[in-house]
């Protein structure tokens, strides 16, 4: 859709499937739910889960989280490392009173017990990225 | 694309608005335009005003929403009343702000402040702010992203409207302008 966000998740489900914002049944439609809540409203219907969750942008870069089911790269420290409990997808956007431009971030983000770890990509410059916990 | 439209809003019961624009700013001043505000006084009344200096309201002025106490409110002038939703209507609030997308979307962690112009995280230099949602029932001094307004999440649509009363004071002499409105949200 002209004007959308650039940046767009990319989600492999328990069941398999792996589902890419703007394609398929996670389509963005003027005036409909978006893609989101979409594979929320998905994810509860079927009970399915999320177990592996990364960012696009639009060169075809991949940002990934550490999926649940993680076996490559095949490395010690990453087949080892904590698994998230959950994964979320939101975008954070921030305007001064008479700034011209919103700040605007898409940002992905993996939940464990006391701590969230989060990628955060500038959607009015894709190359720029942060990767925080909070 | 999402965005964020701030509107000040008269006070004919909001059906003459102005849209803040990138280089207008939102001016609190004494009884009129451009007249000053004693220093720790709240203002009297409240503008639009444009990069040049001029005057952006026409014959209807913005809302004046003047904080009094914690919990209370003068409205244009109309006395001291209690702070709430029924006082405090949406057309009486001094902005609009409202955020759009294409795509029906939750908003959450709203956040409303002011600050110091360069880091968001500061106080706004030589100024006390005061802000509150409409059906709040006391003002929050909100001074920098780590002690904000905070907004009420809102449910699926692909636009959302904000209500916010807001006062100034300043606490020195001169014009002060390390003082910056701004809006933060989640949304997905």
């Amino acid at each position: 859709m002209p004007g959308s966000h650039k940046v767009r998740f990319k989600v492999s489900l328990d069941s398999g499937e792996t589902l890419t914002e703007g394609e398929g049944e996670l389509l963005i439609e003027e005036g409909k739910v978006s893609p989101w809540q979409k594979l929320k409203g998905k994810l509860s219907s079927e009970n399915k889960k999320i177990v592996s969750l990364a960012l696009r942008t639009p060169d075809d870069s991949e940002f990934s989280l550490l999926a649940l089911n993680n076996t490559n790269p095949n490395f010690h420290d990453l087949t080892t490392a904590p698994k998230p409990k959950s994964y979320n997808y939101k975008h954070v956007m921030g305007k001064d009173v008479n700034q011209d431009k919103e700040d605007w971030f898409t940002v992905a983000e993996a939940q464990y017990d006391t701590y969230k770890l989060q990628i955060w990509i500038d959607e009015n410059n894709p190359g720029k990225y942060w990767v925080v916990t909070v | 694309m999402a965005t964020f439209t701030w509107t000040a809003q008269g006070t004919d019961g909001a059906t003459t608005n102005t849209t803040i624009g990138a280089t207008d700013v939102l001016r609190f001043s004494g009884a009129s335009f451009g007249t000053n505000v004693t220093v720790n006084s709240y203002q009297d009344s409240t503008h639009v005003e444009n990069s040049g200096g001029t005057h952006q309201c026409t014959s209807t002025h913005i809302n004046n929403n003047k904080y009094v106490a914690s919990g209370q409110i003068d409205i244009n002038g109309g006395g001291t009343q209690t702070l709430n939703g029924t006082n405090l209507t949406t057309a009486k609030c001094t902005l609009k702000i409202n955020f759009a997308d294409a795509a029906s979307v939750t908003t959450s962690s709203a956040k409303f402040y002011a600050y110091d112009g360069s880091t968001t995280t500061n106080a706004p230099t030589n100024v006390t702010f005061q802000a509150c949602e409409q059906g709040n029932t006391s003002w929050t001094q909100a001074h920098g992203s780590g002690s904000a307004l905070s907004l009420t999440d809102q449910s699926t649509a692909t636009s959302h409207n904000f209500y916010i009363g807001c006062s100034a004071t300043p606490t020195a002499v001169g014009e002060q302008t390390a003082f910056k409105l701004r809006i933060e949200l989640t949304y997905s």
